[in-house]
């Protein structure tokens, strides 16, 4: 065996013995540092709004105005004066879910979290009551819509402050409809169909409608399709699953008809700022979409918001169905004092506040309470007119059941988006819904 | 008894000093493999456990206490049309790129084995698909396929092939094709640059005695270069079907298992899954139905690697 001997300087300084001591004291500085360094722990006892520290995660608007309504504008006139260190985190709109999963999930995040659609009775567990802001809140404005208060409150307990809606609309090309010999946008499903064929055949362009996975659009364009025929995922009760009945089968087949005489078949993988595009580079002569679409032409392309004409949704034989896309702010239970969120959820949400951020977005976002539709109305533009019914006329996730878990995750797994899908890649009605009924029944645990 | 160390003896009954434990080469080489396994069991170990643990109970986002039930889960995933599709589709996908990625990455390993100009240059361009940051090489790609922008239909519509381009992410087999173009763009240079370097191990004087005694370029190729760099290529192979059956970020960007789920693979159906709709026992489900394919290349491939050191 050889055996080495330690002779020189150098040896000994890296020693293995002496580099197992320097590497465990290294790592006893570096794990010690930020302790030793950092700043002392706050003493205990109520924390003021003066030196809170608020972390709100929203969502990337589609109207850039919005976003820096909440950087620059709230920052300026709630932050700063009352001294709160406010962190706006803006993501988009499809990748807050996972964000928000995380936070609930590791017991720590933001402090504010903008939810979508009927998300508060996904995670209701982890929210804390917000009852005292909502009630505030509704009561200053009038009341809240319906659907908005259905969405934020789970089991007669607020567990989100409703924040807005998305108002979706038809933007469509008047100049293409009149060419086709159509005076107004069709009123029914069944005259879209023919008069998109006819649009189609002058003009070469396609109605053009996001159906893939994405937050807004699809949902929005294709639930009220299935309600205006009478179809839904489950009876009234949300007890038995209905989506495998004779009114979805006329919803699909209705639905294959208008697809196949008047949709782009691309749209099949479109997401929420597909259509977006396709409109403004004048690709598509009608989409589902909020007024961004028409924000951004009168700024960009006048010519072509001039001819952009907005209107509601047509009706099927059961009526005229909306759903506009529903926001909610949510304190977390693991906020350990909720106070400053309370605040600035107060503050963001009370009609005066509110009126200037809807002046900021345009009417992007209409408001989750009634004075929105007439005296906070932000827009002097007709075209804007439609928008205030949708407040009113707009269901939720799991209509006509009560939203639930089951709905918000059925509409967080597209199930009934897909089934649409389904039908319009070649697969026959029956197939489609007897896939649909399997998917919701494992959902509904049913 | 005394036991020798490197520096005082030690007496049976003595408590040795840290330094003469440091001496002894068993313990050192736990010492120092300690910061390894630490790593290990927590990034690896500890996620690995609690997915386990994960499948076999009902935890969602929305419970705070879960319960265990059991095979429940994956049972359940075997009953979902969902799942079954995702299972074809992680099939087709691995199966065909794979052999994409093989053809092409010993083609590109032949030509790259030959001398010509600006051979060094060929070789580092080569790499750079592997170099990219998948999530951005994803975003051009996904822009490529573009409904309304996309770059190949631009150029079937202007040549005249087609009135309209191809359908590349709205219909199922369009998307399908469209992220196995991706992931083979992506990963051929790995197969490629791994049996380059596989081919410089041959020996030259091989191939010029065949070729003396009448061997064609094929024979040469079949008979002795591709037998010689056979333990890499089973290496990089087996690699890859892990890396493939695992992959999440090109399809995730690329068309997000749409549409209507016709391109899911395991990572992005469990991630839509536990994280979208907050059924995290389900997703752990899923993403552990991966592991048995997973294990077995494994086992494989460190029984081959064993193998070829012994």
């Amino acid at each position: 065996m050889i055996k080495r001997e330690i002779t020189t300087s150098a040896d000994r300084l890296f020693s293995r013995r002496r580099f197992i001591y320097y590497s465990a004291a290294l790592a006893a500085a570096v794990a010690c540092g930020p302790a030793a360094t950092g700043p002392s722990a706050s003493p205990s006892g109520p924390v003021q709004l003066k030196g809170a520290k608020v972390n709100l995660l929203h969502w990337t608007s589609f109207v850039p105005d919005e976003d820096k309504w909440f950087k620059e504008t709230l920052v300026n006139d709630w932050a700063k004066p009352n001294g709160v260190d406010l962190t706006v985190e803006l993501v988009s709109a499809n990748e807050a879910q996972p964000k928000i999963v995380a936070a609930l999930q590791a017991g720590g995040g933001p402090d504010v979290m903008l939810l979508q659609w009927t998300w508060a009775h996904l995670y209701a567990d982890k929210l804390s009551d917000v009852g005292n802001v909502a009630e505030k809140v509704g009561s200053d404005g009038g009341g809240f819509y319906d659907a908005m208060k259905q969405n934020a409150q789970v089991q007669g307990t607020w567990r989100a402050v409703p924040f807005g809606l998305l108002g979706n609309a038809m933007h469509h090309r008047e100049s293409l409809l009149k060419d086709a010999g159509a005076n107004t946008f069709p009123m029914t499903w069944s005259d879209l169909a023919k008069i998109g064929a006819d649009v189609k055949t002058k003009s070469k362009l396609f109605l053009g409608q996001a159906m893939g996975h994405s937050f807004g659009d699809p949902p929005t364009f294709l639930q009220p399709f299935l309600w205006s025929y009478g179809g839904s995922e489950t009876d009234e009760t949300g007890k038995k699953i209905a989506v495998n009945g004779a009114a979805t089968k006329d919803a699909l087949v209705a639905f294959k008809d208008f697809f196949v005489r008047a949709a782009d078949p691309q749209c099949l993988s479109w997401d929420d700022s597909s259509n977006n595009r396709a409109y403004a580079a004048k690709q598509i002569w009608a989409t589902l979409n909020g007024a961004s679409i028409y924000l951004t032409a009168l700024k960009d392309d006048p010519d072509l918001a001039k001819d952009t004409q907005l209107a509601l949704l047509p009706a099927g034989p059961k009526g005229q169905f909306l759903l506009g896309v529903p926001f909610q702010y949510a304190i977390p239970k693991y906020v350990k004092d909720p106070a400053p969120a309370r605040e600035l959820v107060s503050y963001i949400m009370s009609p005066k506040t509110y009126s200037g951020f809807m002046k900021a977005g345009k009417g992007y976002t209409l408001a989750p309470y009634k004075k929105g539709e007439d005296e906070l109305w932000p827009s002097t533009d007709p075209k804007f007119d439609p928008f205030k019914k949708v407040g009113t006329l707009t269901k939720w996730y799991g209509y006509p059941a009560p939203p639930s878990p089951a709905a918000a995750e059925s509409g967080s797994k597209y199930i009934l988006v897909d089934m649409f899908a389904k039908v319009a890649q070649g697969d026959t009605p029956e197939s489609a819904m007897s896939w649909a009924e399997g998917e919701l029944k494992k959902v509904y645990k049913l | 008894m005394r036991a020798q160390t490197a520096g005082r003896p030690v007496t049976a009954g003595q408590i040795p000093t840290i330094g003469e434990l440091l001496d002894r080469q068993g313990v050192l080489a736990y010492v120092l493999l300690l910061p390894a396994l630490v790593i290990l069991a927590v990034f690896i170990g500890y996620p690995f456990l609690s997915s386990l643990w994960l499948s076999v109970t009902d935890q969602s986002v929305s419970t705070s206490v879960a319960r265990f039930v059991g095979l429940d889960n994956f049972a359940d995933e075997l009953g979902s049309q969902i799942f079954r599709q995702t299972v074809r589709n992680t099939l087709v996908y691995t199966g065909v790129t794979v052999v994409f990625k093989l053809g092409l990455g010993i083609a590109l390993a032949v030509l790259m084995n030959q001398s010509f100009r600006l051979k060094n240059f060929a070789r580092a361009a080569l790499l750079l698909p592997w170099i990219v940051p998948t999530a951005l090489s994803a975003i051009a790609w996904l822009w490529l396929f573009d409904a309304t922008f996309s770059v190949f239909n631009w150029a079937i519509v202007h040549s005249g092939l087609a009135d309209r381009g191809i359908n590349w992410l709205g219909e199922g087999g369009w998307a399908m094709t469209a992220i196995i173009i991706a992931n083979v763009w992506r990963g051929t240079p790995f197969f490629a640059i791994t049996i380059l370097a596989g081919l410089q191990t041959v020996e030259r004087e091989l191939l010029d005695a065949a070729a003396v005694d009448g061997a064609s370029v094929w024979q040469r190729f079949w008979r002795i270069t591709l037998p010689l760099v056979r333990p890499v290529l089973l290496i990089v192979l087996l690699f890859s079907i892990i890396w493939t059956i695992s992959d999440f970020q090109l399809v995730y960007v690329i068309t997000r298992g749409g549409p209507a789920n016709s391109t899911h693979l395991f990572g992005t159906l469990a991630y839509d899954v536990a994280v979208r709709a907050g059924q995290l026992s389900e997703g752990a489900a899923i993403s552990l139905y991966m592991f048995p394919v997973l294990i077995v290349c494994m086992v494989a491939l460190l029984l081959y690697l064993r193998r070829s050191a012994t």
